[in-house]
């Protein structure tokens, strides 16, 4: 068995906010959660409620400006995102956190391959052999449902 | 794609024929006759209508234009009024000077507004990026005569590095290149920064972001290909003013090209010259046009040409 009280990522008053000409918009407002190894957890919310910034968050993909974690801390296996170098980020991005955005249409590049972006990742992190990797996967999954397939398991694997 | 470029050039074929009755009847309507000029002062009336005669000119409008055409597809665009040579000899003399005239600018265009637009956009708003979209400003504004009149009295008369006119080596290039082509870079410039800072911002930069990718693999490989695709049709869109700006550099630049035989021939009425030249030079546009929309597809698979 796995030993579950093994935390792996710990948020804590997490607040990003935007600061816009109508004023400042504070999209996450201190939200704690923490997650173990081995676990899942979704976050539900009404559209609107921050879900895809907390998620942003994490990977500090907030664009800046006009976003800008405000407050709070990321303790991934321990060591805080927010006190990463945007070259230590790199590493994490892709390989150790991961996320599959919404919207295939405008997330994927329109002028590559949807198999060639997806194994880009791996290949990046894992120093694989060209192409191999994605295009298994995508047989495996099938063609136009694996993007939908594959962003279920990875949302609820990384919030 | 094979399909698609037999279909876009068997379109040109109306295109090409609407340009030639244009040019035609522009010719019917300018003032003065030719045979008037080329029988010379205190020519006879009848001295007139036998030229008249002989160059066909007393024939139907219509009649005119459909042997004119006829004899066009064949390469036969008549002879000079002045040289008694056939037409399309003279033109080829003239041509290749005009197209190495006009791929040097489209390099420079090309070339120097794409590095502009591409440092002005991934250093927004930095020194850099202003002093690059204010000479980019004064690249569109300042019109192509001036500046080939200033870079001469500059760098030619002034600094003595580059020759005053003419054409044949490779420093006989520079001015008239970079006079014809700044507009164009200028424009490009503009149109690059703001087609790259438009992508930027779009959902599949920011899962580049997602998979850990170095900023410059984000900029090169998956910004600058979709920033391209707006930029190609403008470059197509310049190569066409290029060619009406060929007539303006050569002139200033004293360069024996096609558009300064087309502004001679206009001078001097030589109606076949005018209409062969002005041909010519659309067939030339026309044929740049297919090449950028083949270019466009290449560049972005989605776009549905037909
Ligand atoms: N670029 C932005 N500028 C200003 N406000 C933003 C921006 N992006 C998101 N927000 C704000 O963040 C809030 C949360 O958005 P989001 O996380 O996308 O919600 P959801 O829970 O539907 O995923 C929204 O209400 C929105 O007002
Ligand atoms: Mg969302």
């Amino acid at each position: 068995m796995k030993k579950v009280d093994e935390k792996i990522l710990e948020v804590k008053n997490l607040q990003t906010h935007f600061f816009t000409d109508e004023g400042t918009s504070k999209a996450v407002n201190g939200i704690s959660f923490s997650l173990n190894k081995g676990e899942t957890l979704g976050i539900v919310g009404e559209s609107g409620s921050g879900k895809s910034i907390t998620s942003l968050s994490l990977l500090r993909l907030i664009p800046s400006p006009p976003g800008k974690i405000a407050g709070g801390s990321i303790l991934f296996k321990g060591e805080d995102l927010l006190t990463k170098t945007e070259k230590q980020m790199r590493s994490i991005r892709g390989n150790e956190i991961s996320m599959i955005f919404q919207e295939p249409m405008t997330s994927l590049n329109p002028v590559y391959p949807a198999g060639e972006q997806i194994a880009e990742a791996i290949r990046l992190h894992q120093k694989l052999g060209k192409r191999k990797h994605g295009i298994k996967r995508l047989t495996c999954f099938g063609s136009s449902a694996s993007l939908h397939q594959k962003r279920g398991q990875n949302r609820s694997r990384m919030s | 794609m094979f399909v698609f470029i037999i279909r876009r050039v068997l379109q040109t074929i109306p295109v090409l024929l609407g340009v030639s009755l244009v040019v035609f009847l522009i010719m019917q309507m300018v003032p003065g006759d030719p045979a008037t000029l080329l029988a010379g002062e205190g020519a006879t009336k009848e001295t007139i209508e036998s030229l008249r005669h002989e160059l066909g000119l007393d024939r139907p409008i219509l009649y005119q234009y459909v042997d004119y055409v006829l004899h066009a597809v064949q390469g036969d665009f008549g002879e000079s009024l002045r040289s008694s040579r056939p037409v399309l000899d003279e033109i080829m003399v003239r041509l290749p000077i005009t197209l190495e005239l006009a791929l040097a600018s489209i390099f420079i265009t090309v070339v120097l507004g794409m590095i502009a637009g591409i440092i002005s956009a991934t250093k927004q708003y930095s020194a850099a990026d202003i002093s690059i979209m204010i000479v980019a400003l004064l690249g569109i504004s300042l019109p192509s005569f001036w500046l080939g009149l200033m870079l001469i009295y500059f760098f030619s008369v002034n600094l003595q590095l580059f020759p005053v006119s003419g054409w044949g080596t490779f420093s006989h290039m520079i001015l008239p290149a970079i006079t014809l082509g700044a507009g164009g870079a200028a424009i490009v410039a503009r149109m690059t920064r703001s087609s790259m800072l438009e992508v930027v911002r779009q959902d599949y930069i920011r899962t580049a972001r997602a998979k850990g990718l170095k900023e410059h693999i984000i900029i090169y490989k998956h910004g600058l290909k979709n920033a391209l695709i707006p930029v190609i049709t403008v470059v197509g869109l310049q190569f066409g003013a290029l060619l009406g700006g060929t007539v303006l550099t050569e002139s200033v630049f004293a360069i024996n090209g096609l558009g300064r035989l087309i502004v001679d021939a206009i001078r001097t009425r030589d109606l076949p010259m005018v209409q062969g030249g002005v041909l010519i030079a659309s067939v030339i546009f026309v044929f740049m046009n297919l090449a950028v929309d083949v270019l466009y597809r290449y560049f972005n698979k989605r776009i549905d040409l037909n």
